[in-house]
Protein backbone atom coordinates (compact mmCIF):
# COMPACT_ATOMS: atom_id res chain seq x y z
CA UNK A 1 0.00 0.00 0.00
CA UNK A 2 2.91 2.12 1.02
CA UNK A 3 4.20 3.74 -2.14
CA UNK A 4 6.57 7.37 -2.67
CA UNK A 5 5.58 10.46 -2.61
CA UNK A 6 6.05 14.22 -3.70
CA UNK A 7 6.46 16.62 -0.92
CA UNK A 8 6.41 20.17 -1.56
CA UNK A 9 8.09 22.09 1.56
CA UNK A 10 7.32 25.95 1.88
CA UNK A 11 10.42 27.47 3.47
CA UNK A 12 11.11 31.06 4.65
CA UNK A 13 14.82 32.27 6.37
CA UNK A 14 12.96 31.49 9.81
CA UNK A 15 14.22 28.85 12.77
CA UNK A 16 10.39 27.58 12.23
CA UNK A 17 11.35 26.35 8.87
CA UNK A 18 14.43 25.15 9.85
CA UNK A 19 12.90 22.85 12.41
CA UNK A 20 10.22 22.25 9.79
CA UNK A 21 12.71 20.05 7.37
CA UNK A 22 14.33 18.46 9.87
CA UNK A 23 11.31 17.11 11.42
CA UNK A 24 10.31 16.08 8.15
CA UNK A 25 13.71 14.45 7.19
CA UNK A 26 13.45 12.88 11.00
CA UNK A 27 9.92 11.68 10.65
CA UNK A 28 8.06 11.46 7.51
CA UNK A 29 10.63 11.15 4.58
CA UNK A 30 10.35 7.83 3.22
CA UNK A 31 12.90 6.49 0.93
CA UNK A 32 11.80 7.22 -2.96
CA UNK A 33 10.15 9.86 -1.56
CA UNK A 34 10.78 13.29 -4.05
CA UNK A 35 10.86 16.50 -2.24
CA UNK A 36 10.32 19.88 -3.92
CA UNK A 37 11.19 22.95 -1.77
CA UNK A 38 9.56 26.15 -2.25
CA UNK A 39 10.57 29.76 -1.21
CA UNK A 40 8.75 32.88 -2.51
CA UNK A 41 10.83 35.84 -1.09
CA UNK A 42 9.49 39.05 0.10
CA UNK A 43 7.67 40.84 -2.57
CA UNK A 44 8.48 44.68 -2.47
CA UNK A 45 6.36 46.10 -5.20
CA UNK A 46 3.77 47.83 -2.94
CA UNK A 47 6.38 49.77 -1.43
CA UNK A 48 7.68 51.63 -4.51
CA UNK A 49 5.52 54.36 -4.15
CA UNK A 50 6.71 54.87 -0.58
CA UNK A 51 10.80 54.25 -0.84
CA UNK A 52 13.58 55.17 -3.00
CA UNK A 53 14.53 53.44 -5.88
CA UNK A 54 17.89 52.87 -4.12
CA UNK A 55 16.62 51.60 -1.14
CA UNK A 56 13.91 49.33 -3.21
CA UNK A 57 16.91 47.67 -4.96
CA UNK A 58 19.08 47.33 -1.55
CA UNK A 59 15.76 45.28 -0.10
CA UNK A 60 15.23 43.26 -3.60
CA UNK A 61 19.25 42.40 -3.70
CA UNK A 62 18.66 41.41 -0.04
CA UNK A 63 15.54 38.80 -0.57
CA UNK A 64 17.53 37.60 -3.72
CA UNK A 65 20.86 36.75 -1.76
CA UNK A 66 18.56 35.09 1.10
CA UNK A 67 16.83 32.75 -1.61
CA UNK A 68 19.99 31.56 -2.95
CA UNK A 69 21.27 31.03 0.74
CA UNK A 70 17.70 29.08 1.61
CA UNK A 71 18.44 27.41 -1.56
CA UNK A 72 22.30 26.02 -1.05
CA UNK A 73 21.60 25.57 2.85
CA UNK A 74 18.16 22.98 2.10
CA UNK A 75 19.34 21.32 -0.66
CA UNK A 76 22.86 20.70 1.12
CA UNK A 77 20.65 19.25 4.14
CA UNK A 78 18.41 16.99 2.23
CA UNK A 79 20.87 14.98 0.03
CA UNK A 80 23.20 14.72 3.08
CA UNK A 81 20.41 13.14 4.59
CA UNK A 82 20.47 10.50 1.73
CA UNK A 83 17.04 12.20 -0.57
CA UNK A 84 17.67 11.70 -3.94
CA UNK A 85 15.09 13.53 -6.08
CA UNK A 86 15.43 17.33 -4.40
CA UNK A 87 14.29 20.57 -6.06
CA UNK A 88 14.67 23.68 -4.88
CA UNK A 89 11.89 26.48 -6.23
CA UNK A 90 11.75 30.36 -6.08
CA UNK A 91 8.99 31.59 -6.93
CA UNK A 92 7.94 35.41 -7.15
CA UNK A 93 4.82 36.64 -5.93
CA UNK A 94 2.37 39.15 -3.53
CA UNK A 95 0.83 36.20 -2.25
CA UNK A 96 2.94 33.45 -1.03
CA UNK A 97 0.00 31.09 0.08
CA UNK A 98 -1.11 31.33 -3.88
CA UNK A 99 1.85 30.84 -5.41
CA UNK A 100 2.37 27.89 -2.82
CA UNK A 101 -1.02 26.20 -4.04
CA UNK A 102 -0.35 26.95 -7.47
CA UNK A 103 3.04 25.37 -7.20
CA UNK A 104 1.59 21.95 -5.16
CA UNK A 105 -0.98 21.78 -8.77
CA UNK A 106 1.44 22.32 -10.84
CA UNK A 107 3.82 20.09 -9.68
CA UNK A 108 1.04 17.36 -8.97
CA UNK A 109 2.27 17.20 -5.16
CA UNK A 110 0.90 15.00 -2.85
CA UNK A 111 1.30 16.94 0.31
CA UNK A 112 2.44 20.28 1.37
CA UNK A 113 4.70 20.62 4.40
CA UNK A 114 5.17 23.87 6.36
CA UNK A 115 5.85 25.60 9.81
CA UNK A 116 2.53 27.26 11.47
CA UNK A 117 4.73 30.63 11.44
CA UNK A 118 7.31 32.30 9.63
CA UNK A 119 8.78 35.77 9.61
CA UNK A 120 6.24 37.62 10.55
CA UNK A 121 6.68 39.70 13.52
CA UNK A 122 2.96 39.76 15.02
CA UNK A 123 2.83 36.46 17.33
CA UNK A 124 -0.94 37.45 18.49
CA UNK A 125 -1.88 34.00 16.86
CA UNK A 126 -0.88 30.39 16.97
CA UNK A 127 -0.75 30.39 13.08
CA UNK A 128 0.73 32.66 10.67
CA UNK A 129 -1.38 34.00 7.72
CA UNK A 130 0.81 32.36 4.97
CA UNK A 131 -0.01 28.88 6.90
CA UNK A 132 -3.40 29.53 7.93
CA UNK A 133 -4.54 30.88 3.99
CA UNK A 134 -2.86 27.75 2.44
CA UNK A 135 -4.17 25.34 4.78
CA UNK A 136 -7.72 27.25 3.71
CA UNK A 137 -6.86 26.91 0.18
CA UNK A 138 -5.12 23.13 -0.49
CA UNK A 139 -6.64 20.22 -1.88
CA UNK A 140 -4.37 18.21 -0.49
CA UNK A 141 -3.19 17.48 2.44
CA UNK A 142 -1.12 19.94 4.58
CA UNK A 143 1.19 19.19 7.67
CA UNK A 144 1.20 22.19 10.06
CA UNK A 145 4.97 21.99 11.79
CA UNK A 146 4.50 23.53 15.00
CA UNK A 147 8.05 24.45 16.88
CA UNK A 148 7.90 23.40 20.31
CA UNK A 149 8.02 26.32 22.82
CA UNK A 150 11.41 25.12 24.84
CA UNK B 1 22.17 14.59 9.62
CA UNK B 2 19.53 14.07 11.44
CA UNK B 3 18.87 10.69 12.87
CA UNK B 4 15.34 9.09 11.68
CA UNK B 5 13.15 8.44 14.44
CA UNK B 6 10.41 6.23 15.19
CA UNK B 7 6.94 8.68 15.68
CA UNK B 8 4.12 8.30 18.05
CA UNK B 9 0.57 9.10 15.76
CA UNK B 10 -2.63 9.98 16.94
CA UNK B 11 -5.00 9.67 14.52
CA UNK B 12 -8.62 11.64 15.44
CA UNK B 13 -11.24 9.21 14.27
CA UNK B 14 -14.93 10.19 14.56
CA UNK B 15 -16.32 7.63 12.39
CA UNK B 16 -17.14 9.87 9.42
CA UNK B 17 -15.85 9.37 5.63
CA UNK B 18 -13.28 12.23 6.09
CA UNK B 19 -11.59 11.02 9.02
CA UNK B 20 -11.43 7.03 7.49
CA UNK B 21 -10.28 9.02 4.37
CA UNK B 22 -7.36 10.52 6.68
CA UNK B 23 -6.71 7.44 8.06
CA UNK B 24 -6.26 5.51 4.98
CA UNK B 25 -3.82 8.59 3.73
CA UNK B 26 -1.82 8.73 6.79
CA UNK B 27 -1.52 4.99 5.97
CA UNK B 28 -0.55 5.22 1.86
CA UNK B 29 1.91 8.07 2.48
CA UNK B 30 3.32 8.91 5.84
CA UNK B 31 3.15 5.68 8.05
CA UNK B 32 6.27 3.69 8.59
CA UNK B 33 6.53 0.20 10.45
CA UNK B 34 8.33 1.81 13.49
CA UNK B 35 5.64 4.20 13.92
CA UNK B 36 3.28 3.58 16.75
CA UNK B 37 -0.41 4.51 16.38
CA UNK B 38 -3.08 5.74 18.65
CA UNK B 39 -6.53 6.12 17.24
CA UNK B 40 -8.54 8.73 19.59
CA UNK B 41 -12.26 8.93 19.40
CA UNK B 42 -14.16 11.45 20.79
CA UNK B 43 -18.40 10.09 20.57
CA UNK B 44 -19.82 13.79 20.09
CA UNK B 45 -23.46 12.79 21.78
CA UNK B 46 -24.52 16.36 19.89
CA UNK B 47 -24.35 15.26 16.60
CA UNK B 48 -25.36 11.86 17.54
CA UNK B 49 -28.82 12.50 18.67
CA UNK B 50 -30.57 15.08 17.53
CA UNK B 51 -33.84 15.52 19.56
CA UNK B 52 -33.41 18.11 22.46
CA UNK B 53 -33.69 16.24 25.87
CA UNK B 54 -36.81 17.95 27.51
CA UNK B 55 -38.93 15.62 29.43
CA UNK B 56 -37.45 14.52 32.91
CA UNK B 57 -39.16 11.21 32.74
CA UNK B 58 -36.34 8.57 33.93
CA UNK B 59 -37.32 6.08 31.22
CA UNK B 60 -37.36 8.20 28.15
CA UNK B 61 -33.82 9.78 29.14
CA UNK B 62 -32.49 5.93 29.83
CA UNK B 63 -33.80 5.16 26.16
CA UNK B 64 -32.16 8.20 24.54
CA UNK B 65 -28.83 7.01 26.06
CA UNK B 66 -29.13 4.19 25.56
CA UNK B 67 -29.56 5.03 21.79
CA UNK B 68 -26.88 7.51 22.17
CA UNK B 69 -24.43 4.18 23.20
CA UNK B 70 -25.48 1.76 20.19
CA UNK B 71 -24.55 4.99 17.88
CA UNK B 72 -21.15 5.23 19.17
CA UNK B 73 -20.67 1.32 19.44
CA UNK B 74 -21.66 1.21 15.60
CA UNK B 75 -19.11 3.95 15.05
CA UNK B 76 -16.35 2.38 16.95
CA UNK B 77 -16.99 -0.87 15.09
CA UNK B 78 -16.76 0.87 11.63
CA UNK B 79 -13.60 2.22 12.96
CA UNK B 80 -12.30 -1.21 14.22
CA UNK B 81 -13.14 -2.70 10.85
CA UNK B 82 -11.34 0.06 8.64
CA UNK B 83 -8.07 -0.81 10.81
CA UNK B 84 -8.34 -4.36 11.09
CA UNK B 85 -8.71 -4.12 6.63
CA UNK B 86 -5.79 -2.58 6.75
CA UNK B 87 -3.82 -4.34 9.13
CA UNK B 88 -2.13 -2.75 11.37
CA UNK B 89 -1.27 -2.35 15.42
CA UNK B 90 -3.64 0.21 17.41
CA UNK B 91 -4.10 1.05 20.38
CA UNK B 92 -7.87 2.77 20.23
CA UNK B 93 -8.56 5.86 22.72
CA UNK B 94 -12.04 6.54 23.66
CA UNK B 95 -12.02 10.11 25.58
CA UNK B 96 -15.01 11.69 26.47
CA UNK B 97 -15.33 15.82 26.85
CA UNK B 98 -15.37 18.47 23.73
CA UNK B 99 -13.55 16.96 20.73
CA UNK B 100 -11.22 19.32 19.96
CA UNK B 101 -10.01 20.09 23.98
CA UNK B 102 -10.09 16.24 24.08
CA UNK B 103 -7.98 15.47 21.38
CA UNK B 104 -5.02 17.67 22.28
CA UNK B 105 -5.12 16.86 25.86
CA UNK B 106 -4.38 13.40 24.57
CA UNK B 107 -1.39 14.04 22.32
CA UNK B 108 0.23 16.02 25.60
CA UNK B 109 -0.87 13.35 27.77
CA UNK B 110 0.56 10.63 25.20
CA UNK B 111 3.65 12.60 24.43
CA UNK B 112 2.53 12.10 21.01
CA UNK B 113 4.66 13.18 17.72
CA UNK B 114 2.16 13.93 15.34
CA UNK B 115 -1.71 14.32 15.27
CA UNK B 116 -3.53 13.51 12.07
CA UNK B 117 -7.11 14.77 11.41
CA UNK B 118 -9.26 15.02 8.46
CA UNK B 119 -11.08 18.61 7.19
CA UNK B 120 -14.41 17.98 8.85
CA UNK B 121 -16.73 15.10 10.65
CA UNK B 122 -20.13 14.21 11.18
CA UNK B 123 -21.06 17.74 12.17
CA UNK B 124 -23.60 19.12 10.39
CA UNK B 125 -22.40 23.15 9.85
CA UNK B 126 -20.65 22.93 6.16
CA UNK B 127 -20.56 26.77 6.23
CA UNK B 128 -16.66 26.47 6.66
CA UNK B 129 -13.87 24.83 4.56
CA UNK B 130 -12.57 23.47 7.89
CA UNK B 131 -14.50 21.72 10.86
CA UNK B 132 -14.69 23.14 14.04
CA UNK B 133 -12.90 20.19 15.97
CA UNK B 134 -9.83 20.13 12.97
CA UNK B 135 -9.57 24.05 13.17
CA UNK B 136 -9.27 23.72 17.04
CA UNK B 137 -6.88 20.82 17.18
CA UNK B 138 -4.62 22.91 14.49
CA UNK B 139 -4.87 26.17 16.75
CA UNK B 140 -3.89 24.98 19.72
CA UNK B 141 -1.86 21.69 18.88
CA UNK B 142 2.12 22.09 20.17
CA UNK B 143 2.74 19.22 17.83
CA UNK B 144 2.77 19.19 14.04
CA UNK B 145 -0.52 18.00 12.78
CA UNK B 146 -1.61 16.86 9.63
CA UNK B 147 -4.87 17.96 7.90
CA UNK B 148 -5.90 15.46 5.31
CA UNK B 149 -7.91 17.14 2.63
CA UNK B 150 -10.21 15.37 0.34
CA UNK B 151 -10.44 16.57 -3.23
Amino acid sequence: MAHPSTILIAVDPSENSDYCVHWYLERLHREGNKVIFIHVPEYWGDMAQRISPARLDVLWKESQYKAKQLKETYTKLATDGGLSSVEFLIEEGQEPWSVIVKASKDKKVDMIVMGSRGMGTIRRTSLGSVSDSVLHHSHIPVMVVHKPKH
Amino acid sequence: MSAVKSTKVLIAMDGSDPSLYAFDWYMDNIHKPDNSIIIAHVPDYKSLVKSPIISSDPALIAALMKEEEAEVDKIISKIKEKVNVVGVKCRMLRLSGDPGHAIVKASETEKVDCIVTGTRGLGTVRRTLLGSVSDYIIHHSHVPVLVCGHK
